[in-house]
């Protein structure tokens, strides 16, 4: 079975808690969280949907939003224009139309990413995970990332 | 004295009672009383297309999120909310991008709109002229579309 392919934690608590001991290497995916985001990035069930079905915690939502945070910086100057970054978005939120994201809340996600000054309170944690993990998804399909660069910006996240 | 039904008036009730409402006090406020007439609401819906795309067209379209900013903090309203994000969605969306206005709630569009031309009358505010060519040009949009040739089948949003 490919390394890709492994489980990953459904309908049990996921995390992005790095395991103890000392890494096997660099750039290997070794959370929980990272294969979940690394599955939506590959548009493998359940992850191609958002939002995990089981619970999730703080270190693995933190692991998406750093990836998510990486794959946006790499996909766009800070200071592109505000039409190149809702096309993207809105070509993103269709493609993804199952989880149904609120367009204007993802955009605005990844503005703040790029560091803009952007409302963004009282945006629903589950939208802001589904945002995390499908434009994350959609960028990395848009920068054609190959699995061994999809792995190193993942494992990359998942140390913070 | 201005020249009674002419220069001073809008040609319609509708558009009399806005002119009215953005004369007083608390101008969003007024405007949102008008939410029980359907011929207000439907001109007040053009007249928000009309004001936001004179202000807005061609300009860099982050200035939209420095401007809700702006009017909510003047309102004394939360400006990095909920609130924010869909006001700068009916915005944009009467500039061009009308998929970021899907979902919301017809009322709360309206009280957006009234939010943002109730801003037209903010200090120094608009000049009566342009205020009454900005009211004009709503009445002849609602005309034009309400013609029975023009209509389109289901709702025309904002």
């Amino acid at each position: 079975m490919k390394k890709h392919r492994r489980r990953v934690a459904s309908g049990v608590s996921l995390s992005g808690q790095l395991p103890t001991g000392p890494a096997r290497g660099t750039g290997s995916i070794r959370t929980d969280a990272g294969r979940y985001l690394q599955a939506a990035a590959r548009d493998d069930a359940p992850a191609k949907f958002g939002s995990p079905p089981g619970e999730v915690d703080d270190t693995a939502r933190r692991v998406w939003e750093v990836a998510f945070g990486l794959a946006v910086r790499r996909r766009f100057e800070p200071d592109a224009p505000l039409a190149e970054i809702s096309r993207a978005v809105a070509r993103s939120v269709h493609e993804h139309a199952a989880a149904a994201l609120p367009m204007m809340d993802a955009e605005m996600l990844v503005r703040a990413a790029l560091g803009e000054t952007v409302p963004l309170a009282e945006i629903d944690p589950d939208v802001q995970v589904g945002v995390h993990l499908l434009l994350f998804a959609s960028i990395a399909d848009e920068l054609a990332l190959g699995d061994e660069e999809l792995e190193l910006l993942v494992a990359e996240a998942e140390l913070g | 004295m201005g020249q009674i039904g002419t220069l001073d008036k809008a040609a319609t009730a509708a558009g009399r009672l806005i002119l009215e409402a953005l004369g007083e006090g608390h101008p969003a406020r007024s405007l949102s009383r008008l939410g029980d007439s359907p011929r207000a609401i439907r001109l007040l819906r053009e007249l928000f297309t009309v004001a936001v795309r004179r202000s807005f067209v061609g300009r860099e379209p982050r200035e939209v999120t420095r401007y809700v900013r702006d009017l909510l903090e003047y309102q004394s309203l939360t400006a990095d909310g909920e609130l924010a994000r869909e006001a700068e969605a009916m915005i944009r969306g009467a500039i061009g991008e009308a998929e970021l206005t899907t979902g919301l709630a017809d009322l709360r569009r309206f009280e957006l709109i009234c939010h943002v031309l109730g801003d037209l009358a903010r200090p120094p505010g608009v000049p009566r002229a342009d205020l009454l060519a900005l009211v004009d040009q709503a009445e002849k949009r609602v005309a034009r579309f309400d013609r029975p040739r023009n209509r389109v089948v289901g709702r025309r949003s904002v």
